[in-house]
């Protein structure tokens, strides 16, 4: 009885670090870095911080939905670069609305790709959007010839990440809008119920009636959208993309969602998890950036960060488990 | 002569539940020692003890005198006990040689893999069985035959004095039997023991010299299979005080309008040529053993499956019931047969397990929001009707007990709006009380109008709440049973595929 009641208390705790664990964890990097890193916790910097979570945030919602269906997409940083592209490209042609909107439906389109390989084809989703991940960002390189491409005459265009509203920054405000769409798709429709189902228990959903390609497809075209809109962010900030934007992204935002407590056994995501995962990612490399650490070692600390998330999860799933089995 | 194998008095309970009473058990050296027994009689609880998959809750197992305690299945493969199972162990990706030298592969002094030996005795072994499969064939490209008997050549290609197979020739076809006991008389004159676990009596009359009944985990008799009739294995399998359970309620004759018309329907390897009509306001219930056709049957009639010929009418209309989605629309929903693997969402709340079909019948079709009101409302009706014990529609699925889950679970299939329910094992796993109410919730919704297929392995079930029962036997229908036919005793015998139908002269269109 004592031992079960030990199972359930660590159980407990981990359901509170589920979705606060990753909250601490942004207050003691920022704490931290405000007292080593002489200029973090300035106005600019922490604007800076937030645009730039903020572009990881909008594609971390995405992959979201992807992993809590039980799989994940590897092409969301090459989709990143070829709509930034497709956004500077269209701009020099016809206006900047168009442009936007033209951007995002390649990035759908992109997205209903890969759930047409996983859906149609049979081929797992890893493979599918790791083979896409390669294909997009060759064809990025194709259509820009290796060059970069400058966005001019758009003054606008870079009030998208750049610009405030009522003194916010419009970057943040995308991502509370896409937030708050997101999480009313997740969590009071049938279809992110059903998503859940699916990365839950698969056979329990293909008998419940759950049209499990249907809603596959819908959830990669949704993760295209949201990397499209990162996209656009992305070539707002920099006016300036070529075809190698975008690299690691989905490391990153594979990352966010796990250390926000989504599973990547799936069956649930949590997105406010995710927003603030953003904000610790980003914060993390502010600070290693003012402490003129190299950012090389951003690689090891994004994969040192996976990992231990990864850790985290499966130390949690076997605390369920083994609990649900003294409960016999 | 002194038994090879010999278990005294072994009791296991699973949760509370008695699987084995006591029981007692031997077994000489070069007999063929049949095991009988209903589902459910403890057959497969003894042979996972002899074999090292479980532990029993008390008594002992000697081998050749000794006594052994088996920690897992390796263990009992060491001291030379072979279990041929119903569920393949094969690894399909491997070769055929490879998967008959899985986890015992002879080896070089220097620790690498030593094929020669593996070939030569994998085809030793093959030329034994007759079986005409190259060694690197990969099973994955075997029918299931082969894989049974691949299965079984693993058995022989040890040096084993105890070999059991439950149900061996389950999926093998007649020449495939003849070889396979063939083998069994080998096996017999090296003094080996086998122990033959099957439903089929004509093939332990055939084979077996002894054979021990069991019934609700105590054995019933161990008898020499010289000078008995096969009637009187069935009446040792049944008993004869057999107490019936849950009251009947009469059915309400409220001019019954058919449901479900299923004409000749056949699904591959599973079911041939399938007709029977189901009513609204009736219960009919789905006899047989495993490997009768009765699951493929229900998954059928939900699109879980697709049928090779036949036809399906749903209220007089042709059903194509190509997927579950189609099925829903149609108005049928299914309880699955298993809770766990096939019926609970794992990580949603109590709520989301009962309400997640809603959203694909036709009434949802148009909203885009979820109605939290409605689904409120519905939770408390389905609470209400099927006195479901939960703190909190917000509460975790996996946190109620087993009982409660399967009320969800009927629940999901209400709230469907289907009226014909498709119901597999619908008390598998709860206990007697839920059970019960199970039982007598299915009759009040009877008499409400709804339509029930209930399929069952526990026969004392289908007793209880059929109106009419089907039986089925290796794919086929056996009979259908009248209400005032339905007893125990009848559906065992049409499900061990003894007709009693022409001698009571009751047979059925």
């Amino acid at each position: 009885m004592s031992r079960n009641r030990d199972a359930s208390s660590s159980l407990r705790f981990f359901q509170f670090s589920e979705s606060l664990g990753v909250l601490t964890l942004l207050v003691i990097v920022v704490v931290v870095a405000s007292l080593v890193a002489h200029g973090f916790f300035t106005y600019t910097n922490i604007t800076n911080t937030i645009i730039i979570a903020s572009i990881t945030a909008v594609t971390g919602f995405g992959m979201t939905f992807a992993i809590a269906m039980g799989g994940f997409d590897l092409s969301v940083g090459s989709v990143q670069a070829f709509t930034a592209i497709t956004a500077a490209a269209l701009m020099q042609v016809t206006s900047m609305p168009v442009a936007i909107i033209g951007a995002l439906v390649v990035g759908i389109a992109l997205g209903l790709v890969n759930g047409v390989l996983i859906t149609r084809l049979r081929v797992p989703a890893f493979v599918a959007t790791f083979g896409m991940m390669s294909i997009i960002r060759g064809a990025a390189l194709l259509v820009t010839k290796g060059q970069s491409v400058m966005i001019t005459g758009h003054k606008a265009y870079a009030a998208i990440n750049n610009g405030k509203l009522l003194g916010v920054p419009v970057p943040l405000l995308i991502v509370l809008v896409v937030f708050a769409l997101l999480y009313l798709l997740l969590k009071h429709t049938p279809f992110g119920r059903h998503v859940c189902a699916i990365g839950g228990n698969r056979k329990a959903a293909i008998a419940s009636g759950i049209n499990i390609d249907r809603t596959t497809l819908l959830v990669f075209g949704l993760v295209g959208l949201t990397a499209a809109i990162s996209g656009v962010m992305l070539s707002s900030q920099l006016l300036i993309v070529d075809g190698t934007l975008g690299t690691g992204f989905e490391l990153q935002t594979i990352a966010i969602s796990v250390l926000g407590g989504t599973s990547m056994a799936g069956g649930g995501g949590n997105l406010v998890g995710t927003l603030i995962a953003s904000l610790l990612l980003a914060t993390i490399s502010s600070a290693l950036n003012i402490l003129k650490v190299a950012a090389f070692y951003q690689y090891l600390y994004l994969g040192l960060l996976l990992v231990l998330a990864l850790y985290l999860d499966t130390l949690r799933r076997d605390l369920i488990a083994s609990s649900m089995l003294k409960r016999r | 002569m002194d038994p090879v194998l010999q278990v005294v008095k072994i009791k296991k309970q699973f949760a509370g539940v008695r699987a084995l009473d006591g029981v007692d058990f031997d077994l000489l050296p070069g007999e063929v020692h049949a095991l009988m027994g209903e589902n459910g009689a403890g057959k497969s609880t003894l042979i996972n003890i002899i074999s090292g998959l479980i532990r029993p809750t008390s008594g002992s197992v000697f081998l050749e005198g000794r006594e052994v305690h088996f920690n897992n299945s390796m263990d009992a493969k060491r001291a030379g006990i072979s279990t041929i199972t119903q569920e393949f162990n094969l690894v399909p990706q491997l070769t055929v040689a490879e998967n008959i030298f899985l986890g015992r592969e002879p080896v070089h002094a220097g620790g690498l893999i030593d094929w020669k030996t593996i070939r030569e005795r994998a085809e030793r072994t093959l030329a034994v069985l007759g079986l005409d499969v190259g060694l690197n064939q990969r099973v994955e490209y075997l029918d299931v035959g082969d894989r049974q008997l691949i299965e079984i050549a693993k058995a022989l290609s040890g040096d084993f004095r105890v070999i059991m197979m439950d149900e061996p020739t389950a999926a093998l076809n007649a020449a495939e039997v003849d070889r396979l006991f063939e083998i069994i008389g080998t096996l017999k004159k090296q003094g080996v023991a086998v122990l033959y676990v099957s439903h089929r009596l004509n093939e332990v009359f055939r084979i077996a010299d002894r054979i021990t009944v069991l019934r609700d985990g105590a054995r019933v008799a161990t008898r020499s299979l010289a000078g008995l009739h096969e009637d009187d294995v069935v009446t040792m399998m049944l008993g004869r005080s057999l107490a019936r359970q849950a009251a009947v309620v009469a059915t309400t004759d409220a001019g019954k309008r058919t449901a479900l018309s299923v004409r000749d329907l056949s699904v591959a390897g599973a079911l041939r040529d399938v007709s029977f009509d189901l009513s609204y306001g009736e219960v009919l219930g789905c006899a047989g053993l495993i490997g009768s056709g009765r699951f493929e049957l229900l998954r059928t009639l939900f699109g879980l499956q697709q049928r090779s010929g036949g036809d399906i009418k749903i209220e007089g209309r042709p059903a194509a019931l190509r997927n579950p989605q189609e099925a829903i629309r149609a108005g049928v929903a299914m309880l699955a047969e298993d809770r766990k693997t096939e019926g609970i969402f794992p990580d949603l709340e109590v709520l989301e397990n009962l309400m997640i079909t809603s959203a694909t019948t036709k009434e949802r079709k148009g909203k885009l929001l979820i109605d939290t009101d409605d689904e409120q409302k519905q939770y408390q009706e389905m609470r209400d009707l099927l006195d479901i014990k939960a703190f909190s529609p917000r509460q975790l699925i996996t946190k109620l007990s087993g009982g409660n889950q399967q009320k969800v679970m009927i629940g999901r299939a209400l709230v469907s709006k289907s009226r014909i329910l498709l119901l597999n094992e619908p008390t598998r796993g709860v206990d007697v009380g839920t059970k019960m109410e199970i039982h007598a919730l299915i009759r009040r919704l009877v008499a409400q109008g709804f339509a029930f297929l209930v399929s069952s392995s526990d026969v004392p079930e289908l007793v209880a709440v059929s109106d009419r029962c089907m039986v089925f036997s290796a794919g086929r229908m056996t009979g259908t049973l009248a209400k005032e036919q339905i007893t125990e005793d009848t559906i065992t015998a049409l499900a061990i595929g003894r007709g009693i139908m022409e001698e009571n002269g009751h047979e059925q269109k």
